[in-house]
């Protein structure tokens, strides 16, 4: 186990999320990758949907405004530092992730050794699930890496 | 034998909402030869802008323990707990098998200013937990108050955490006098977190702090004009 634990992992988990159902299982997924002794960051990709639709949807804006404190969008230092990168994506709009996995893959030079993992929304105990997929993510990574 | 810190020699780090000072290596600031004292591992003094605050984040395997000087921070972590700090109040942290959680300044007016305190626990893979617990600022007037330990029960409410290592916080007014004596062979570190103190003869300013070895006890006195409020540590 120590070995194991000696090897760095860095995870970053890029989600989308409206009203912060999607935000829900990437935090359950960070957890997971912590609990697998990954280093994590959280970052959240911006809305593709104009400001207008968005202040038409109360819900939506209040989530907004306080996820924007919360945090980031995922950046080039983001992906350079990561060995994995989990993807939470929204069920109300794949566009944001699926755009950004797709611009992701088609970045010249990036390091060819990156996992991209999506997490899968499964049915019962999603956010246990979230853990658990995080937790292997970071297993084969570690593998991967010694 | 007492070694000081001084507040100037710390590790300093500017980003405009957040001014921190770190008395051990935290983040960017790396020295090998100030990586801790004993088990105590992170002593911040952190200064946050209203209304910012620290985004989602990780930790594993350690006592995080949060002492509000001025202003407010709210808490929010991934144990299901959402609560609000200010002054006279603690809040504990065991990390444990992993949590996330975000601190904010509470305020969107007035800045915070607290310490961040990191203690590594002896025994890893607990259940994460967290504990939060206010107290009469009496309590801390002339005397040492016990803020965090690893005792199940304590006269006072005070914070569980999973280490050989009690922290005290205490005020005293210029002039006010308190001698705490040292068991042989364990170790002390004081913070002095406002105002001004001396430690056994030995002047301490806000953000200096002092590593204690070998000493049969602390002598500390508060000093004109306003006295001081320190942190004191016993450690293994």
């Amino acid at each position: 186990m120590s070995d194991n634990k000696a090897t760095p992992v860095n995870v970053v988990v890029v989600f989308y999320s409206r009203y912060g159902e999607t935000e829900q299982l990437a935090l359950a997924a960070g957890v997971g990758a912590v609990q697998a002794h990954a280093n994590i960051r959280l970052r959240r990709l911006k809305d593709l949907a104009d400001p207008e639709t968005i202040a038409r949807d109360p819900r939506w804006a209040e989530n907004l405004e306080r996820m924007n404190r919360d945090y980031i969008a995922p950046r080039e230092i983001d992906v350079d530092w990561a060995d994995v990168i989990l993807v939470a994506s929204c069920s109300d709009s794949l566009r944001e992730t699926e755009k950004y996995v797709e611009a992701l893959l088609a970045t010249p030079g990036r390091n060819d050794r990156l996992l991209i993992v999506p997490l899968i929304d499964s049915p019962g105990d999603r956010l246990a699930s979230a853990r658990e997929q995080a937790r292997k993510a970071v297993e084969n990574a570690r593998k991967l890496k010694t | 034998m007492i070694t000081l810190r001084l507040a100037e020699e710390r590790g300093h780090a500017d980003h405009g909402w957040l001014n921190s000072y770190h008395t051990f290596s935290f983040a960017n600031y790396h020295d090998p030869k100030h990586m801790g004292f004993r088990a105590l591992r992170v002593l911040n003094d952190d200064r946050v802008a209203p209304g910012r605050g620290f985004g989602s984040h990780g930790h594993r395997d350690m006592e995080i323990i949060s002492y509000v000087l001025e202003g407010s921070l709210a808490h929010k972590d991934s144990t299901g707990t959402q609560e609000v700090l200010e002054a006279n109040m603690v809040q504990a942290m065991s990390a444990g098998t992993g949590v996330i959680h975000s601190e904010f300044n509470g305020s969107a007016k007035q800045p915070v200013h607290f310490l961040q305190i990191w203690i590594e626990p002896a025994e890893m893979d607990v259940e994460p937990s967290y504990q939060q617990f206010a107290y009469d600022p009496a309590e801390k007037k002339g005397r040492l108050r016990l803020i965090a330990g690893p005792d199940k029960t304590t006269a006072e409410p005070a914070a569980f955490i999973h280490q050989d290592a009690r922290m005290y916080a205490s005020v005293l007014a210029a002039g006010d006098f308190l001698e705490q004596p040292i068991v042989k062979s364990r170790h002390a570190w004081v913070h002095c977190a406002q105002g001004n103190i001396t430690l056994n003869g030995r002047a301490l300013k806000e953000g200096d702090g002092a590593a204690i070895s070998d000493e049969s006890a602390l002598q500390i006195t508060g000093v004109g004009p306003a006295g001081g409020e320190f942190l004191v540590f016993d450690l293994a």
